[in-house]
Protein backbone atom coordinates (compact mmCIF):
# COMPACT_ATOMS: atom_id res chain seq x y z
CA UNK A 1 0.00 0.00 0.00
CA UNK A 2 1.25 3.56 -1.19
CA UNK A 3 2.29 5.91 1.83
CA UNK A 4 0.29 9.34 1.99
CA UNK A 5 2.42 11.23 0.73
CA UNK A 6 4.95 9.10 -1.40
CA UNK A 7 3.83 10.76 -4.56
CA UNK A 8 4.97 14.25 -3.21
CA UNK A 9 7.79 13.01 -2.26
CA UNK A 10 8.75 11.57 -5.51
CA UNK A 11 8.02 14.61 -7.20
CA UNK A 12 9.94 16.43 -5.12
CA UNK A 13 12.88 14.05 -5.41
CA UNK A 14 12.16 14.46 -9.44
CA UNK A 15 12.47 18.13 -9.22
CA UNK A 16 15.81 18.11 -7.05
CA UNK A 17 17.08 15.57 -9.32
CA UNK A 18 16.35 17.43 -12.87
CA UNK A 19 17.57 21.01 -11.45
CA UNK A 20 20.80 19.02 -10.15
CA UNK A 21 21.24 17.92 -13.42
CA UNK A 22 20.51 21.42 -15.16
CA UNK A 23 23.24 22.79 -12.85
CA UNK A 24 25.85 19.75 -13.78
CA UNK A 25 25.32 20.78 -17.52
CA UNK A 26 25.55 24.20 -16.73
CA UNK A 27 29.20 23.80 -14.86
CA UNK A 28 30.22 21.36 -17.23
CA UNK A 29 29.49 23.96 -20.24
CA UNK A 30 31.45 26.88 -18.14
CA UNK A 31 34.52 24.58 -17.99
CA UNK A 32 34.19 24.59 -21.75
CA UNK A 33 33.56 20.36 -21.47
CA UNK A 34 34.61 18.83 -25.26
CA UNK A 35 31.79 16.62 -25.46
CA UNK A 36 29.33 18.85 -24.54
CA UNK A 37 29.99 21.32 -27.20
CA UNK A 38 30.43 18.26 -29.61
CA UNK A 39 26.73 16.98 -29.27
CA UNK A 40 26.28 20.98 -29.81
CA UNK A 41 27.96 20.79 -32.74
CA UNK A 42 26.70 17.65 -34.56
CA UNK A 43 23.09 18.66 -33.84
CA UNK A 44 24.10 22.07 -35.56
CA UNK A 45 25.18 19.95 -38.49
CA UNK A 46 21.91 18.07 -38.58
CA UNK A 47 19.79 20.29 -38.50
CA UNK A 48 21.53 22.74 -41.26
CA UNK A 49 20.19 20.88 -44.58
CA UNK A 50 16.84 20.91 -42.90
CA UNK A 51 16.74 24.90 -41.73
CA UNK A 52 18.51 25.42 -45.60
CA UNK A 53 15.49 23.26 -46.73
CA UNK A 54 13.05 24.80 -44.87
CA UNK A 55 14.41 28.58 -45.71
CA UNK A 56 13.95 28.02 -49.50
CA UNK A 57 10.49 26.26 -48.84
CA UNK A 58 9.14 29.11 -46.87
CA UNK A 59 10.96 32.33 -48.02
CA UNK A 60 8.03 33.22 -49.85
CA UNK A 61 5.58 33.22 -47.34
CA UNK A 62 8.26 34.73 -44.76
CA UNK A 63 8.25 37.56 -47.67
CA UNK A 64 5.30 38.04 -47.42
CA UNK A 65 4.85 37.96 -43.26
CA UNK A 66 7.57 40.64 -43.42
CA UNK A 67 5.99 42.47 -46.70
CA UNK A 68 2.57 42.83 -44.31
CA UNK A 69 4.56 43.57 -41.15
CA UNK A 70 7.34 46.04 -42.53
CA UNK A 71 6.12 47.52 -45.21
CA UNK A 72 6.90 51.14 -44.41
CA UNK A 73 10.11 50.07 -42.44
CA UNK A 74 10.82 48.51 -45.86
CA UNK A 75 9.76 51.16 -47.80
CA UNK A 76 11.96 53.26 -45.30
CA UNK A 77 15.27 50.63 -46.17
CA UNK A 78 15.02 51.47 -50.18
CA UNK A 79 14.67 54.91 -49.78
CA UNK A 80 17.69 55.21 -47.85
CA UNK A 81 19.60 52.48 -49.88
CA UNK A 82 19.01 54.18 -52.94
CA UNK A 83 20.40 57.47 -51.53
CA UNK A 84 23.55 55.28 -50.15
CA UNK A 85 24.16 53.80 -53.19
CA UNK A 86 24.47 57.20 -54.94
CA UNK A 87 26.64 58.31 -52.33
CA UNK A 88 28.84 55.50 -52.34
CA UNK A 89 28.86 55.49 -56.42
CA UNK A 90 29.94 59.19 -56.08
CA UNK A 91 32.77 58.36 -53.47
CA UNK A 92 33.99 55.10 -54.99
CA UNK A 93 36.88 56.35 -57.92
CA UNK A 94 38.35 58.17 -54.41
CA UNK A 95 37.54 55.38 -52.39
CA UNK A 96 39.81 52.75 -55.24
CA UNK A 97 42.50 55.54 -55.46
CA UNK A 98 43.16 55.92 -51.58
CA UNK A 99 42.33 51.95 -51.14
CA UNK A 100 45.51 50.65 -53.67
CA UNK A 101 47.95 53.61 -51.66
CA UNK A 102 47.15 52.41 -48.72
CA UNK A 103 47.95 48.61 -50.38
CA UNK A 104 50.75 50.13 -51.22
CA UNK A 105 51.65 51.73 -47.64
CA UNK A 106 50.88 48.61 -45.69
CA UNK A 107 52.99 46.59 -48.14
CA UNK A 108 55.63 48.71 -47.56
CA UNK A 109 55.30 48.38 -44.06
CA UNK A 110 55.07 45.10 -43.85
CA UNK A 111 51.33 45.26 -42.46
CA UNK A 112 48.49 42.78 -42.64
CA UNK A 113 45.84 45.23 -44.69
CA UNK A 114 42.15 44.70 -44.41
CA UNK A 115 41.64 44.04 -48.21
CA UNK A 116 44.38 41.84 -48.57
CA UNK A 117 42.06 39.00 -45.95
CA UNK A 118 40.03 36.49 -48.24
CA UNK A 119 36.17 37.06 -46.97
CA UNK A 120 32.67 35.18 -48.33
CA UNK A 121 29.77 37.07 -48.23
CA UNK A 122 27.05 35.34 -46.91
CA UNK A 123 23.04 35.95 -46.35
CA UNK A 124 21.09 36.22 -43.19
CA UNK A 125 18.86 34.00 -42.56
CA UNK A 126 17.59 34.47 -39.38
CA UNK A 127 17.85 35.71 -36.32
CA UNK A 128 18.81 33.93 -32.59
CA UNK A 129 16.97 30.22 -32.37
CA UNK A 130 15.31 31.80 -29.65
CA UNK A 131 15.13 35.53 -28.62
CA UNK A 132 18.07 35.58 -25.78
CA UNK A 133 20.94 34.45 -27.84
CA UNK A 134 22.20 37.19 -29.30
CA UNK A 135 22.84 36.02 -32.58
CA UNK A 136 21.93 35.18 -36.13
CA UNK A 137 22.51 32.96 -38.83
CA UNK A 138 23.99 32.99 -42.40
CA UNK A 139 23.84 30.57 -44.95
CA UNK A 140 27.35 29.79 -45.40
CA UNK A 141 29.21 27.17 -42.90
CA UNK A 142 32.73 25.13 -43.51
CA UNK A 143 32.36 24.21 -47.06
CA UNK A 144 32.91 28.01 -47.56
CA UNK A 145 35.77 27.84 -45.22
CA UNK A 146 34.02 29.31 -42.09
CA UNK A 147 35.58 28.33 -38.99
CA UNK A 148 34.73 29.25 -35.27
CA UNK A 149 35.70 32.56 -33.89
CA UNK A 150 36.10 34.40 -37.39
CA UNK A 151 35.09 37.82 -37.41
CA UNK A 152 31.95 38.93 -39.18
CA UNK A 153 31.21 42.52 -40.84
CA UNK A 154 28.42 44.10 -42.64
CA UNK A 155 28.66 46.79 -44.95
CA UNK A 156 30.06 49.94 -42.36
CA UNK A 157 31.45 47.63 -39.31
CA UNK A 158 32.41 44.68 -37.43
CA UNK A 159 28.86 42.69 -36.75
CA UNK A 160 29.91 40.09 -34.48
CA UNK A 161 32.11 36.23 -34.90
CA UNK A 162 31.62 33.16 -35.53
CA UNK A 163 30.31 30.97 -32.66
CA UNK A 164 29.29 28.00 -34.80
CA UNK A 165 30.18 26.70 -38.33
CA UNK A 166 28.11 23.60 -39.61
CA UNK A 167 29.07 22.42 -43.38
CA UNK A 168 25.95 24.71 -44.68
CA UNK A 169 25.35 26.94 -41.71
CA UNK A 170 27.08 29.59 -39.01
CA UNK A 171 25.78 31.26 -35.92
CA UNK A 172 27.40 34.51 -35.61
CA UNK A 173 27.38 36.11 -31.73
CA UNK A 174 26.71 39.69 -32.12
CA UNK A 175 28.76 42.37 -30.85
CA UNK A 176 25.67 43.93 -29.38
CA UNK A 177 25.65 40.71 -26.77
CA UNK A 178 26.52 41.09 -23.35
CA UNK A 179 28.95 38.44 -23.27
CA UNK A 180 31.01 39.58 -26.56
CA UNK A 181 34.11 42.31 -25.81
CA UNK A 182 36.24 43.60 -27.97
CA UNK A 183 39.68 45.45 -27.95
CA UNK A 184 39.63 49.06 -29.57
CA UNK A 185 41.46 51.93 -30.49
CA UNK A 186 40.55 55.52 -31.14
CA UNK A 187 41.50 56.25 -34.82
CA UNK A 188 44.03 58.98 -34.56
CA UNK A 189 45.18 58.96 -31.49
CA UNK A 190 46.92 56.78 -28.93
CA UNK A 191 43.54 55.62 -26.84
CA UNK A 192 43.08 51.62 -26.21
CA UNK A 193 39.99 50.67 -24.46
CA UNK A 194 37.60 47.44 -24.59
CA UNK A 195 33.72 47.60 -26.11
CA UNK A 196 31.56 45.45 -24.30
CA UNK A 197 27.76 44.52 -25.80
CA UNK A 198 24.85 45.51 -23.57
CA UNK A 199 22.35 44.00 -25.20
CA UNK A 200 21.05 46.78 -26.88
CA UNK A 201 21.11 46.79 -31.07
CA UNK A 202 22.35 50.38 -31.63
CA UNK A 203 25.01 50.59 -29.24
CA UNK A 204 27.72 49.67 -26.66
CA UNK A 205 29.98 51.20 -23.74
CA UNK A 206 33.76 51.58 -23.97
CA UNK A 207 35.50 51.20 -20.89
CA UNK A 208 39.49 51.47 -19.98
CA UNK A 209 40.47 54.41 -21.50
CA UNK A 210 43.67 55.80 -19.92
CA UNK A 211 42.22 59.24 -17.98
CA UNK A 212 45.06 61.25 -20.16
CA UNK A 213 44.16 60.31 -23.71
CA UNK A 214 42.13 62.22 -26.00
CA UNK A 215 38.96 61.09 -26.50
CA UNK A 216 35.66 63.10 -27.71
CA UNK A 217 32.35 62.96 -28.95
CA UNK A 218 32.67 61.56 -32.70
CA UNK A 219 35.81 59.93 -32.68
CA UNK A 220 35.79 56.35 -34.47
CA UNK A 221 36.83 53.55 -33.04
CA UNK A 222 38.45 50.61 -34.50
CA UNK A 223 39.67 46.94 -33.32
CA UNK A 224 43.07 47.33 -31.91
CA UNK A 225 44.56 44.00 -33.95
CA UNK A 226 46.84 43.88 -30.39
CA UNK A 227 49.03 40.82 -30.29
CA UNK A 228 46.46 38.04 -29.25
CA UNK A 229 43.61 39.65 -30.30
CA UNK A 230 40.55 37.87 -31.38
CA UNK A 231 40.05 40.29 -34.28
CA UNK A 232 42.08 42.11 -37.07
CA UNK A 233 42.99 45.52 -36.63
CA UNK A 234 41.00 48.56 -38.13
CA UNK A 235 37.34 47.40 -38.03
CA UNK A 236 35.34 50.20 -37.46
CA UNK A 237 33.46 49.59 -34.31
CA UNK A 238 31.77 51.92 -33.59
CA UNK A 239 31.63 55.84 -32.79
CA UNK A 240 31.54 58.05 -29.73
CA UNK A 241 28.81 59.32 -28.57
CA UNK A 242 29.22 60.95 -25.30
CA UNK A 243 32.52 60.49 -22.38
CA UNK A 244 32.50 60.27 -19.11
CA UNK A 245 35.30 59.03 -15.81
CA UNK A 246 34.82 56.38 -14.32
CA UNK A 247 34.07 56.73 -10.15
CA UNK A 248 37.67 57.04 -9.29
CA UNK A 249 38.71 59.28 -11.88
CA UNK A 250 41.28 56.61 -13.29
CA UNK A 251 39.92 55.79 -16.84
CA UNK A 252 37.59 57.59 -19.10
CA UNK A 253 34.17 55.55 -20.51
CA UNK A 254 32.16 56.23 -23.76
CA UNK A 255 28.77 55.52 -24.95
CA UNK A 256 29.19 54.38 -28.41
CA UNK A 257 26.92 53.79 -31.43
CA UNK A 258 27.80 50.99 -33.49
CA UNK A 259 28.94 51.37 -36.67
CA UNK A 260 26.87 48.46 -38.12
CA UNK A 261 23.14 48.41 -38.48
CA UNK A 262 21.89 45.41 -37.20
CA UNK A 263 18.24 46.62 -38.51
CA UNK A 264 19.31 46.47 -42.06
CA UNK A 265 21.73 43.35 -41.82
CA UNK A 266 20.61 41.36 -44.97
CA UNK A 267 24.41 40.14 -46.01
CA UNK A 268 27.13 40.40 -43.73
CA UNK A 269 30.82 39.27 -44.76
CA UNK A 270 33.21 36.53 -42.90
CA UNK A 271 36.64 37.52 -42.76
CA UNK A 272 38.42 33.98 -43.31
CA UNK A 273 40.85 35.50 -40.41
CA UNK A 274 41.53 33.04 -37.78
CA UNK A 275 43.12 34.83 -34.54
CA UNK A 276 46.56 33.54 -34.00
CA UNK A 277 47.24 30.78 -31.14
CA UNK B 1 4.93 2.38 -34.14
CA UNK B 2 5.18 5.31 -31.51
CA UNK B 3 3.73 2.84 -28.39
CA UNK B 4 6.26 4.26 -25.82
CA UNK B 5 5.55 7.15 -24.08
CA UNK B 6 9.51 7.92 -24.30
CA UNK B 7 9.11 7.90 -28.00
CA UNK B 8 5.84 10.01 -28.79
CA UNK B 9 7.55 12.54 -26.23
CA UNK B 10 11.11 12.13 -28.39
CA UNK B 11 8.98 12.44 -32.01
CA UNK B 12 7.31 15.86 -30.55
CA UNK B 13 10.65 17.34 -29.39
CA UNK B 14 12.16 16.40 -32.58
CA UNK B 15 9.41 18.12 -34.55
CA UNK B 16 9.22 21.14 -31.88
CA UNK B 17 12.95 21.72 -32.56
CA UNK B 18 12.54 21.57 -36.18
CA UNK B 19 10.37 23.94 -36.39
CA UNK B 20 12.01 26.33 -34.03
CA UNK B 21 15.07 26.03 -35.37
CA UNK B 22 14.01 26.45 -39.52
CA UNK B 23 11.00 28.47 -39.30
CA UNK B 24 9.41 30.00 -36.04
CA UNK B 25 12.57 31.76 -35.66
CA UNK B 26 12.85 33.31 -38.75
CA UNK B 27 9.04 34.79 -38.26
CA UNK B 28 9.27 37.54 -35.76
CA UNK B 29 6.82 40.22 -34.27
CA UNK B 30 8.51 43.70 -33.17
CA UNK B 31 11.52 41.39 -33.43
CA UNK B 32 10.56 38.46 -31.21
CA UNK B 33 10.35 34.86 -32.57
CA UNK B 34 7.60 32.54 -30.88
CA UNK B 35 9.32 29.65 -28.50
CA UNK B 36 7.52 26.87 -28.88
CA UNK B 37 10.05 24.69 -26.82
CA UNK B 38 8.99 27.07 -24.08
CA UNK B 39 5.23 26.10 -24.79
CA UNK B 40 5.75 22.56 -24.97
CA UNK B 41 7.33 22.78 -21.07
CA UNK B 42 4.05 24.80 -20.15
CA UNK B 43 1.83 22.17 -22.15
CA UNK B 44 3.76 19.24 -19.82
CA UNK B 45 2.93 20.93 -16.74
CA UNK B 46 -1.12 21.75 -17.72
CA UNK B 47 -1.50 18.34 -19.01
CA UNK B 48 0.42 16.28 -17.33
CA UNK B 49 1.01 17.83 -13.74
CA UNK B 50 3.77 19.08 -11.74
CA UNK B 51 5.99 15.95 -12.11
CA UNK B 52 5.41 15.05 -15.49
CA UNK B 53 6.02 19.39 -15.98
CA UNK B 54 9.10 19.10 -14.98
CA UNK B 55 10.46 16.26 -16.52
CA UNK B 56 8.68 17.60 -20.02
CA UNK B 57 9.93 20.92 -19.34
CA UNK B 58 13.57 19.17 -18.94
CA UNK B 59 13.99 17.69 -22.28
CA UNK B 60 12.19 20.85 -23.99
CA UNK B 61 15.73 22.88 -22.24
CA UNK B 62 17.74 19.95 -23.80
CA UNK B 63 16.64 20.25 -27.43
CA UNK B 64 16.18 24.06 -26.73
CA UNK B 65 19.93 23.79 -25.53
CA UNK B 66 21.07 22.05 -28.24
CA UNK B 67 20.23 23.70 -31.19
CA UNK B 68 20.97 27.33 -29.39
CA UNK B 69 24.96 27.72 -29.05
CA UNK B 70 24.93 31.60 -28.32
CA UNK B 71 24.17 30.54 -24.53
CA UNK B 72 25.53 28.04 -22.17
CA UNK B 73 24.17 24.87 -21.81
CA UNK B 74 21.67 24.20 -19.36
CA UNK B 75 20.18 27.35 -19.49
CA UNK B 76 17.21 26.83 -20.82
CA UNK B 77 17.37 23.28 -19.22
CA UNK B 78 17.08 24.95 -15.91
CA UNK B 79 14.30 27.60 -16.90
CA UNK B 80 12.04 24.94 -18.80
CA UNK B 81 12.59 22.48 -15.70
CA UNK B 82 11.43 25.28 -12.97
CA UNK B 83 8.57 26.67 -15.64
CA UNK B 84 6.96 23.02 -16.17
CA UNK B 85 7.06 22.33 -12.64
CA UNK B 86 5.33 25.34 -11.85
CA UNK B 87 2.83 25.71 -14.38
CA UNK B 88 1.91 21.78 -13.33
CA UNK B 89 1.32 22.82 -9.70
CA UNK B 90 -0.99 26.02 -10.48
CA UNK B 91 -2.73 23.63 -12.32
CA UNK B 92 -3.13 20.75 -10.18
CA UNK B 93 -4.55 23.29 -7.38
CA UNK B 94 -6.50 25.49 -10.08
CA UNK B 95 -10.08 25.43 -9.76
CA UNK B 96 -10.90 25.43 -13.47
CA UNK B 97 -8.71 24.43 -16.93
CA UNK B 98 -10.66 25.93 -19.00
CA UNK B 99 -9.56 27.09 -22.15
CA UNK B 100 -9.36 30.47 -21.48
CA UNK B 101 -7.61 29.42 -17.83
CA UNK B 102 -4.92 27.46 -19.91
CA UNK B 103 -4.22 30.73 -22.31
CA UNK B 104 -3.47 33.06 -19.70
CA UNK B 105 -1.76 31.06 -17.69
CA UNK B 106 0.67 30.18 -20.99
CA UNK B 107 0.93 33.90 -21.28
CA UNK B 108 1.53 34.31 -17.69
CA UNK B 109 3.98 31.28 -17.47
CA UNK B 110 5.65 32.78 -20.65
CA UNK B 111 6.51 35.83 -18.78
CA UNK B 112 7.83 34.22 -15.91
CA UNK B 113 10.24 32.39 -17.69
CA UNK B 114 11.45 35.23 -19.84
CA UNK B 115 12.24 36.76 -16.47
CA UNK B 116 14.11 32.90 -14.88
CA UNK B 117 16.00 33.27 -18.10
CA UNK B 118 17.75 36.54 -17.52
CA UNK B 119 18.15 36.23 -13.87
CA UNK B 120 19.91 32.76 -14.32
CA UNK B 121 21.70 33.98 -17.37
CA UNK B 122 23.01 36.50 -14.68
CA UNK B 123 24.23 33.99 -12.31
CA UNK B 124 25.44 31.69 -14.69
CA UNK B 125 26.73 33.39 -17.62
CA UNK B 126 27.60 36.87 -16.60
CA UNK B 127 25.19 38.54 -19.20
CA UNK B 128 22.98 41.08 -18.10
CA UNK B 129 20.37 40.85 -20.51
CA UNK B 130 18.06 43.31 -18.94
CA UNK B 131 17.56 46.32 -20.83
CA UNK B 132 15.14 48.31 -22.27
CA UNK B 133 13.92 45.97 -24.95
CA UNK B 134 12.77 43.08 -22.24
CA UNK B 135 9.92 43.89 -21.63
CA UNK B 136 9.16 43.86 -25.21
CA UNK B 137 10.44 40.33 -25.39
CA UNK B 138 9.24 39.25 -22.52
CA UNK B 139 5.49 40.06 -23.64
CA UNK B 140 5.29 39.46 -27.29
CA UNK B 141 7.05 35.97 -26.15
CA UNK B 142 4.14 35.55 -23.84
CA UNK B 143 1.35 36.21 -26.92
CA UNK B 144 3.18 34.05 -29.15
CA UNK B 145 2.48 31.42 -26.22
CA UNK B 146 -1.02 32.28 -25.95
CA UNK B 147 -1.52 31.97 -29.58
CA UNK B 148 0.26 28.35 -29.33
CA UNK B 149 -0.65 26.69 -25.98
CA UNK B 150 -4.14 24.83 -27.69
CA UNK B 151 -2.63 22.78 -30.19
CA UNK B 152 0.48 21.79 -28.03
CA UNK B 153 -1.32 20.93 -25.33
CA UNK B 154 -3.19 18.99 -27.70
CA UNK B 155 0.22 17.03 -28.95
CA UNK B 156 1.45 16.76 -25.78
CA UNK B 157 -1.89 15.22 -24.31
CA UNK B 158 -1.42 12.27 -26.91
CA UNK B 159 2.85 11.73 -26.11
CA UNK B 160 1.52 12.12 -22.43
CA UNK B 161 -1.02 9.33 -23.30
CA UNK B 162 -3.71 11.29 -22.03
CA UNK B 163 -7.43 11.66 -22.78
CA UNK B 164 -7.73 14.09 -25.54
CA UNK B 165 -10.90 15.82 -26.62
CA UNK B 166 -13.74 17.57 -25.32
CA UNK B 167 -13.55 15.89 -22.30
CA UNK B 168 -10.18 16.75 -21.66
CA UNK B 169 -11.30 20.51 -20.95
CA UNK B 170 -14.10 20.07 -18.77
CA UNK B 171 -13.77 20.00 -14.93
Amino acid sequence: MARPGGGQRRTRLTLILLVLVSITLLTLDGRNFGPLASLRSGVGGLFAPVGSAMDSVTRPVRDAWNGAFSYDEMREDNERLAIRVEELERGEAAAEAARRELEQLAADLDLEALASIDSVVARVVAGGVGNFDGGLQIDRGTNAGIAVGMPVVGGTGLVGRVIQATATRSTVQLISDPTFSVGVRVVGGPGLGVVTGQGDPDGARATGFDNAVPLTEGDLLVTSGTLRSLFPPDLAVGRVLSVTSDAVGLEKEADIEFAARFADLRYVTVLLWEPPQ
Amino acid sequence: MLESTTARMATVLLMAAVLQYSLLSTIRVAGVAPELLLVVAIAGGIVAGEQRGAVTGFAAGVAMDLIMPGRPFGLSVLTFTLVGFMVGRYQTSAASRSRPTVVVTAGVASVLASGAYISLARVFDGADLLNGQFLVVALVVAAWSMVLVLPVTAVVRWAWRLPTGVSAWSR
